[in-house]
C-alpha cells in the first residue's frame, strides 16, 4: 500500500533530477525537476494521431504496458509493509508481469509497419531477453540466503552483517541499477535524448504512439524507474526501522540514486549497438558470483 | 454425480474393451462411404473413440485404476492391461486433441480434391488413436513396442497424406526411418530385461534394478523415447516432418503423440530404484540444452511450422527438465523440489498439447487461406483474418508463459520448484538447479522474442505479397477446434487447482502423500489468479478512459511516420530474416549459417546482376547425423555389387543366409 503511493511520489521528481543533474554538469541551467510530470500531463490533453496501417494492437500496447507496471508495482513491498499482494513466487510474477508489457510493447511497434519502429522492436527485444537471466539469479540468490519465496519474507529476513555480505550488498546495488537503466531504456545500452533514429531503442518504438498513449508510455517509464529505486532501497531497509526513518531513508536514496543516474549519464557515450550484449552479460556473470557469494556465506562449500 | 450415475447405467467400464473392437471394425467401412461424406465419416468415428477415451478417463479420475481382462498371445505372453492416473491423463489429453483434429480436418481437407485419399487418412487416424490408447494402458514391453511401431507407421501414413509432393515422402521416409532406430534401443532394453528377469513387464524393470545398475538401462528407454520426443540430438527427423505434414497432423502429432515418450519416460522412472541423482542430473542438462538449442533455432526460422517445430523442441526440453528437477528431488529426498518439478513438467505437459495444437491449427489456417508459410511473404493478416490472429496471439502468449495464460502456471511451478530445492542442502544439486534456472530465464526471453516476432512479422504492418494481402478468415470447422483449445487454456488458468489435484496422484508414485506442497501452490495460485483479474481490470479501465479521451479530443489518421519520407512501401519494413538478424550475429556459434557474400573486384567497371544470401541449417544435424549417414553411404558403396536388381540372386542370398546359420548351429558356434 505504503509502496504504491511511495513508488508514485518518487516517479514526480526522479527523471526530473536525473535531467536537471545532466544539465547542470553540462554548464546548462535545466529543466525543473516537475518537467516530466507537466510533460505527461501536456500529453494527457492532446489529441490522437493515428496510422493507418495500425490494428487493434496499436490500441491496447500502450495501455497493457502501463497496466503492467502498475500491477508490478501492487506486489513490491516497503520495508515492513507488504504490498497489496504477497505470496510465495511473487517476485516471478513480477518478472513476467513486466514481460507482459514488453511484449505488447514490442507488438505494437510492429504493428504500424514502420521500418524504424521495427528496429528498436528487434532491439528492445533482444536486450529484454538477456537481461532476464541475472534478474533471477539475484532474486534467486536471495531466496537461497533468507529461506524466502516472497519479496516481502526475502527484504524481512535479509541483513547485513559481514565482509562478504557487504561485498554483495554493493554488487546488488550495482546490478539492480544497471537492470533499472537497461530497462528503461537508458544509458550505456540506449540513450533516449538521441536525435537519430538509427540509434535509438526505446524512443523509436514508439514514434507513431501520440497523446495519450506517448503519456502512459512515459509515465510507465518513470514509473518503473523508480520501482527499481524501490527494489534497491529495501535491501538497506532492515525491519524494525521507525516509518520517518525509512521514509527519509526512501526520499534521500530516491534522490541520491536520480543523481548517480545523471552523473553516469552524463559522463558515459552510449555504447556500440554489437558492445551491448556483452553489457548485460556481465550482470548475468555478476548474479552468479552473488549466488557463489551466498553459497560461501551459508558454508554451503563445506561439505 | 448425475451424470455419473446416467454413464453408468448406460454403459460400463467392462463394456469399453468390446467397444473399442466394434468401433476399430467400424472404420474400414469408410471406403464405401460416398466421398463428400467421408470427412463427417472420420469425425463420427473419431468422436465415438474420443467419448469412449474419455469415459475411461474420467472413470479413473473418479473412482481409480481399471483393470482389464488379461489374455494371453503367443511369443508375447500374457498382457496384462491396466489404466491407472498416469494412463488417464495422457488418454485424456488424446481423446481431446484427437476430436478436436477430426473437426478441423473437416474444414481442411476438400473432398473434391482428396476424396479419393480420405480411406488411407481415416484409418491411419483412427488406428493411430487407438494405438495412442493402448500405448497408455498396456504394461507388456513387447505388446507396447509392437503398438508403438503400429502409431509410429499410422502417423507416417497421415505425414504422407500429400504424397504427390516429394518433399513429403522424403520426410515422412525420415521419420520413419528415425522412428525404426528409436525402437532399436527400446529392444535392447527389453532383451536385457526379459534376459536378466524372464519377464517383460513395466514392473519387472523394477526386478531389473534391484540387481543390476539402473542408469545404463534408464539410458536405453530415454534414448529410446527420446527419439519420439525429438529432444537433441535426436530431433533432426521433426522440423521437415511437421513441415510436410498437414496442420491438424502436425497438431496431434506434435501436441499429444510426442507426449507418449514422455508418458513411456515417466512410467520407467517410476520403477527406477536408485541413482535418481544422476538420472535427474542427466535429465536437467539434456533438458536444458535442448530448449535453448531449439530456441535459439526456433528465431532464425523463417518458416512458421518449422519455428513451431523448434520451438516445440524447446518445450519438451522444458518438460524434460522439470522431471529431471523432480527426480533430483526425490534423490536428495527434498520432497517439495520433487513435487514441484514434477508437477510442472505434468501441468507443462497439457498445457503444451493445447497451445501447440493451437498454433499449428492457426498456422495452418493461415497456410489453407494464402498457401505459403514463409514469414517475409506474410504480413497484415490481422485486418484480413482478425479472428484467427487474435487466436494466434493468445496462443502465442500463453506459450511465452505470459501471466493471463496457462503457461505461465507451469512455468511458475518449475522456477518454484528450482527456488525451492535451492534451500536443499546438497551443493551438486544446487549447481545444476542453477543451470537449470539461467536455461529457463533465458528460454523465457527467447521465446519471447520469437513469438513476438512471429505475430508481429506475419500479423502485422503492412501485407508484403499480394497474397498475403487477398487472405481471407478460415471457415468456422477451422476455427471452431481453436476456440475450444482457448476456451480449455483459460480453464487451466482459472482453475489451475483442480488440474493440479488430478495430477497430485501421479506425482503421489514418486512423493510420499502429503497435501503441504498442494496448499502451498493454491495459495500463491489464488493470489495470482487475484492479481491477473486485477490486471485485466486495470486494462479495461484505461482502455475505457482512452476511448473517452478519444471522443472528447478526437482522433486524427495518417500514414505511419516514416521521417519524412514519403513514399513508403511494404518493402521497408522489418521481415523476419532482418528481425532475427541481431539476434544471428550473436548466436551465430550455435547455430549453422552459409553466407554467400561476392564480393566486387575493384577493377570490375560494369558489374553485373550479384546475389548475396544467408541462410541457416540445423548445425547439429549436419555435424552428427548427415555426416554419420554421408560415411556410412560410403562405406555402403563397397558393398553396391550385390545389389544387382535380379530376383534370381536375392534369393540365393536367403539361402545362402540360411546355410550359413545351418553350419553355425550345426558346428555348435551359436
Amino acid at each position: 500500500m505504503l509502496s504504491f503511493v511511495l513508488v508514485v511520489l518518487a516517479s514526480t521528481f526522479f527523471i526530473g533530477i536525473v535531467y536537471r543533474v545532466r544539465a547542470l554538469v553540462s554548464g546548462r541551467k535545466g529543466p525543473g525537476i516537475f518537467q516530466g510530470v507537466k510533460d505527461v500531463v501536456r500529453l494527457f490533453k492532446k489529441g490522437f494521431v493515428l496510422s493507418t496501417t495500425a490494428s487493434y494492437i496499436s490500441e491496447i500496447g500502450a495501455v497493457a504496458y502501463f497496466a503492467s507496471v502498475v500491477t508490478a508495482m501492487l506486489v513490491v513491498p516497503f520495508g515492513g509493509n507488504a504490498g497489496f499482494f504477497s505470496f510465495e513466487g511473487d517476485f516471478i510474477f513480477f518478472a513476467y508481469i513486466l514481460a507482459v508489457g514488453k511484449f505488447f510493447l514490442i507488438v505494437a511497434a510492429l504493428d504500424t509497419g514502420s521500418p524504424f519502429e521495427g528496429m528498436g522492436a528487434n532491439r528492445e527485444a533482444m536486450y529484454a531477453l538477456l537481461v532476464e537471466p541475472a534478474f533471477f539469479i539475484l532474486i534467486g540468490s536471495f531466496a537461497m540466503l533468507t529461506r524466502e519465496f516472497s519479496f516481502f519474507g526475502i527484504y524481512k529476513y535479509m541483513h547485513f552483517d559481514n565482509s562478504v555480505s557487504y561485498f554483495m550488498g554493493a554488487l546488488v546495488t550495482y546490478v539492480l541499477v544497471q537492470i533499472a537503466m537497461l530497462e528503461c531504456g537508458r544509458m550505456p545500452v540506449d540513450d533516449p535524448k538521441t536525435h537519430l533514429e538509427l540509434t535509438m531503442i526505446h524512443e523509436v518504438m514508439v514514434l507513431d504512439k501520440s497523446g495519450f498513449d506517448l503519456a502512459l508510455i512515459q509515465s510507465a517509464t518513470y514509473l518503473k524507474f523508480s520501482l527499481y529505486g524501490l527494489l534497491i532501497v529495501n535491501f538497506f531497509l532492515p525491519p524494525g526501522t521507525p516509518l520517518w526513518l525509512m521514509l527519509a531513508v526512501f526520499f534521500v536514496a530516491q534522490v541520491v540514486l536520480a543523481v548517480t543516474v545523471g552523473l553516469l549519464e552524463s559522463f558515459k557515450a552510449r555504447s556500440r549497438m554489437n558492445r551491448n550484449p556483452l553489457i548485460i552479460f556481465s550482470l548475468t556473470t555478476l548474479s552468479i558470483l552473488i549466488f557463489f557469494a551466498v553459497l560461501i556465506i551459508m558454508n554451503k562449500f563445506s561439505l | 454425480m448425475l451424470s455419473e450415475v446416467l454413464l453408468t447405467s448406460v454403459i460400463s467400464v467392462s463394456h469399453i474393451p468390446l467397444l473399442l473392437i466394434c468401433l476399430v471394425f467400424l472404420v474400414p467401412v469408410v471406403v464405401f462411404v460416398p466421398y463428400q461424406l467421408k470427412n463427417y465419416f472420420n469425425l463420427l468415428v473419431t468422436s465415438l473413440f474420443s467419448i469412449a477415451g474419455l469415459f475411461v478417463a474420467v472413470h479413473i479420475f473418479l473412482n481409480g485404476n481399471i483393470m482389464f481382462p488379461v489374455f494371453g498371445l503367443p511369443f508375447i505372453g500374457p498382457i496384462r492391461v491396466e489404466a491407472d492416473l498416469l494412463s488417464a491423463v495422457f488418454i485424456s489429453i488424446i481423446a481431446i486433441s484427437a476430436l478436436l483434429g477430426a473437426i478441423y480436418a473437416v474444414g481442411y481437407i476438400k473432398p473434391e480434391r482428396e476424396g479419393s485419399r480420405m480411406n488411407m487418412y481415416t484409418m491411419a487416424y483412427n488406428f493411430l488413436i487407438v494405438s495412442m490408447y493402448l500405448v497408455c494402458v498396456i504394461q507388456n514391453l513387447i505388446a507396447f513396442m509392437i503398438i508403438w511401431e503400429i502409431m509410429s507407421f499410422c502417423s507416417f501414413l497421415l505425414v504422407i497424406t500429400e504424397h504427390e509432393k516429394l518433399r513429403t515422402i522424403r520426410s515422412g521416409l525420415s521419420y520413419l526411418i528415425t522412428m525404426h532406430i528409436g525402437v532399436t534401443f527400446f529392444m535392447i532394453a527389453v532383451a536385457l530385461i526379459y534376459l536378466r528377469t524372464g519377464n517383460v513387464e513395466f514392473a519387472s524393470i523394477m526386478e531389473y534394478c534391484k540387481s543390476y545398475q539402473d542408469f545404463p538401462i534408464f539410458l536405453l528407454f530415454f534414448a529410446g523415447f527420446g527419439f519420439k520426443l525429438a529432444i537433441i540430438p535426436l530431433h533432426t527427423w521433426a522440423p521437415d516432418t511437421y513441415m510436410a505434414a498437414q496442420p491438424q497432423i502436425a497438431a496431434i502429432m506434435g501436441g499429444t503423440m510426442k507426449k507418449l515418450g514422455i508418458y513411456g519416460i515417466i512410467r520407467v522412472l517410476t520403477h527406477i530404484q536408485d541413482s535418481h541423482m544422476e538420472i535427474g542430473i542427466f535429465m536437467i542438462v539434456i533438458g536444458c540444452a535442448s530448449a535453448l538449442y531449439g530456441i535459439i533455432n526456433a528465431i532464425v526460422q523463417n518458416d512458421m511450422k518449422r519455428a513451431l517445430t523448434y520451438s516445440s523442441i524447446e518445450n519438451i526440453g522444458l518438460i524434460i527438465m522439470g522431471l529431471g528437477i523432480g527426480i533430483l528431488g526425490v534423490g536428495v529426498q527434498d520432497y517439495s523440489l520433487a513435487y514441484l518439478g514434477l508437477c510442472g513438467a505434468l501441468l507443462h505437459v497439457v498445457n503444451h498439447t493445447m497451445f501447440k495444437s493451437l498454433l499449428f491449427m492457426s498456422a495452418g489456417a493461415v497456410q489453407n487461406s494464402i498457401n505459403m508459410m514463409n514469414m517475409n511473404l506474410m504480413g497484415g493478416l490481422v485486418k484480413t483474418m482478425p479472428i484467427n490472429s487474435f487466436l494466434f496471439l493468445i496462443a502465442s502468449l500463453s506459450i511465452c508463459g505470459l501471466p493471463p495464460f496457462n503457461g505461465f502456471i507451469s512455468e511458475f511451478l518449475l522456477y518454484g520448484g528450482i527456488f525451492e530445492g535451492l534451500n536443499a542442502t546438497n551443493v551438486v544439486a544446487e549447481v545444476f538447479l542453477l543451470v537449470a534456472l539461467i536455461c529457463l530465464a533465458l528460454s523465457g526471453g527467447l521465446s519471447l522474442f520469437n513469438y513476438a516476432k512471429m505475430f508481429g512479422i506475419s500479423f502485422l504492418g503492412t501485407p508484403r505479397t499480394e497474397r498475403a494481402r487477398t487472405a481471407e478468415e478460415p471457415n468456422l470447422w477451422l476455427i471452431v477446434p481453436q476456440v475450444i483449445l482457448v476456451l480449455l487454456i483459460l480453464s487451466v488458468d482459472l482453475f489451475p487447482s483442480g488440474y493440479i489435484h488430478q495430477l497430485d496422484h501421479v506425482i503421489y508414485m514418486f512423493v510420499p502423500k502429503t497435501h503441504v506442497f498442494a496448499n502451498r501452490i493454491f495459495t500463491a495460485a489464488q493470489s495470482i489468479a487475484t492479481v491477473t483479474i486485477l490486471f485485466l481490470v486495470f486494462i479495461l479501465v484505461i482502455m475505457l478512459v482512452r476511448y473517452w479521451v478519444m471522443k472528447r479530443s478526437g482522433v486524427k489518421y495518417g500514414p505511419t511516420w516514416g521521417c519524412g519520407y514519403l513514399a513508403p512501401t511494404h518493402k521497408l519494413q522489418y521481415t523476419s530474416s532482418s528481425f532475427s538478424h541481431l539476434f544471428f550475429t550473436y548466436a551465430e556459434p550455435i547455430l549453422g549459417i552459409v553466407k554467400r557474400n561476392p564480393s566486387l573486384e575493384k577493377d570490375n567497371l560494369f558489374p553485373k546482376n550479384q546475389n548475396y544470401d544467408t541462410h541457416t541449417y540445423d548445425a547439429l544435424e549436419k555435424n552428427l547425423v548427415k555426416n554419420f549417414v554421408g560415411r556410412s553411404e560410403h562405406f555402403m558403396q563397397y558393398f553396391a555389387f550385390l545389389q544387382t536388381g535380379r530376383l534370381q540372386h536375392y534369393v540365393i542370398y536367403g539361402f545362402a543366409f540360411l546355410f550359413l546359420i545351418f553350419l553355425l548351429t550345426f558346428s555348435e558356434i551359436i
